[in-house]
C-alpha cells in the first residue's frame, strides 16, 4: 500500500490525498483566503464600530484625530509599502526557486517591518507623554467639556485598540517570516514546492491592507491641526 | 501555476501607483476648508483611495488577478459580507434623525445608555 501511494506520487512535497501539484497550490491558497475572510471579520466588525462613533461623535474625534502625528502614519505606510514590494519579490523569487534571492528579500521584509514598529513604538511613547493613552491616571483631560472630553477619549481606545491588534498580527507574521527564512536558508523550497512563503505572502500583504485603511481612518481626520496650532 | 508570478516590473509599477496614491490622500487630507460638504466629500475620496490601494494590492501581490475563479470568489466573498455589514448599520445611525422627525421621537445617540450624568 504505501509503495503503491509512493507510486503514485513520486513528488515528495504533494501530499497523499491531492492528485498534483496545482490542485494542492489552490487548496492551500483557499485556505489560506478563507482564514484571511475571518481576519476581514475581525477588524471590519471594529472599523463598523470606529465608524459609527465618527458619525453620531463627529466633532470630537475630528478634535481627536488632530492629535496624532501625520508624519510618523505617512512614513510608517511608506514603511509598510516597501514591506510588502519585499514580500512580492520574496515570492517571485520563491517561484522561481532561488533559495538565495528568499533568504535576502525576507529578511528585508522583516526589517521593514521591524523600523514600522519601532516607529509605532516612538508614536506610543510620545501618544503617553501627552497624556492621551485612555486608562484612568494616562489620559489628560483634552477638553473643558466632560462630553466631549469622553468621546475624545473614546477615538483613543479605538486608535490603541486597532494599531495594538495590527502590531500583534505584524509581529505573528515576523516570526512566521523568521522561521520561512530559515527554512528557505536549508533549501527546503523548490520552484515545484513553495506554498508556504505563497501563503506568507498572503498573510503579510492582508495586514499591510489593514494598515492602508487604519491611516485614513485615524491620521487623516484632522491633519491640519498640527499645521495651524 | 507557476505563470502567476509576474515580472519583477509589474511589481515595481505597482508599488509606485500605490506610493502616488498614498501621496494624493496625505495632500487632499489638507485641503484647507471649513464646508461641511467639502470636508466630507474629501474623506469619501480618502477611503475611496484606501480601497483602490487595497485593490492594486490585492490583485498583483496577492496574485488574485491570475489566480482561479475560485479564488476570486474567495477574496471577494468576505468583502462583499463586510459590505452588507456596514450598508445595514450605517443605513440604520444615519437615518436615525429622520426617522425620529417624522414620528417626533427624541433622538437616540449611540452609547447615550451609558449618557447617565
Amino acid at each position: 500500500m504505501t509503495e503503491l501511494a509512493t507510486d503514485l506520487h513520486p513528488n515528495k512535497a504533494l501530499a497523499h490525498h491531492f492528485t498534483d501539484m496545482p490542485q494542492q497550490r489552490e487548496a492551500v491558497t483557499l485556505g489560506m483566503w478563507l482564514f484571511l475572510a475571518t481576519e476581514v471579520m475581525l477588524f471590519g466588525a471594529i472599523f463598523l464600530a470606529y465608524t459609527v462613533y465618527r458619525h453620531q461623535y463627529f466633532d470630537s474625534f475630528r478634535a481627536a484625530g488632530g492629535h496624532l502625528f501625520v508624519s510618523f502614519g505617512t512614513i510608517n505606510t511608506c514603511v509598510l509599502l516597501t514591506s510588502s514590494l519585499m514580500m512580492a519579490l520574496a515570492v517571485h523569487a520563491a517561484h522561481q526557486g532561488d533559495s538565495k534571492k528568499i533568504v535576502r528579500y525576507v529578511l528585508l521584509t522583516i526589517l521593514f517591518g521591524a523600523i514600522f514598529l519601532g516607529i509605532k513604538m516612538t508614536e506610543y511613547v510620545i501618544d503617553t507623554r501627552e497624556g492621551l493613552v485612555p486608562l484612568n491616571g494616562w489620559w489628560k483631560a483634552q477638553s473643558p467639556d466632560l462630553r466631549v472630553d469622553r468621546e475624545m477619549r473614546l477615538f483613543f481606545v479605538f486608535y490603541f485598540t486597532m494599531t495594538l491588534l495590527h502590531a500583534i498580527h505584524m509581529t505573528i507574521g515576523m516570526a512566521i517570516l523568521a522561521v520561512i527564512a530559515w527554512f528557505a536558508h536549508r533549501k527546503r523550497f523548490s520552484a515545484e514546492d513553495y506554498n508556504p512563503v505563497d501563503v506568507t505572502g498572503l498573510y503579510w500583504h492582508f495586514v499591510d491592507i489593514v494598515w492602508v485603511f487604519l491611516f485614513p481612518a485615524l491620521y487623516l481626520v484632522h491633519p491640519e491641526m498640527h499645521l495651524f496650532k | 501555476m507557476s505563470s502567476q508570478a509576474n515580472p519583477v516590473k509589474v511589481y515595481i509599477r505597482v508599488f509606485i501607483a500605490l506610493l502616488v496614491l498614498l501621496f494624493l490622500t496625505v495632500a487632499l487630507a489638507f485641503v484647507p476648508t471649513r464646508h461641511e460638504t467639502a470636508r466630507n466629500l474629501l474623506t469619501t475620496i480618502g477611503f475611496t483611495i484606501a480601497g483602490t490601494k487595497a485593490v492594486l494590492i490585492i490583485l498583483w501581490f496577492m496574485h488574485v488577478k491570475a489566480g482561479t475563479r475560485l479564488t476570486w470568489i474567495f477574496a471577494a466573498s468576505a468583502f462583499v459580507w463586510l459590505l452588507i455589514l456596514f450598508a445595514l448599520t450605517m443605513n440604520d445611525y444615519m437615518t436615525r434623525k429622520e426617522i425620529a422627525n417624522v414620528y417626533r421621537v427624541p433622538t437616540v445617540r449611540a452609547g447615550s445608555m451609558n449618557d447617565a450624568r
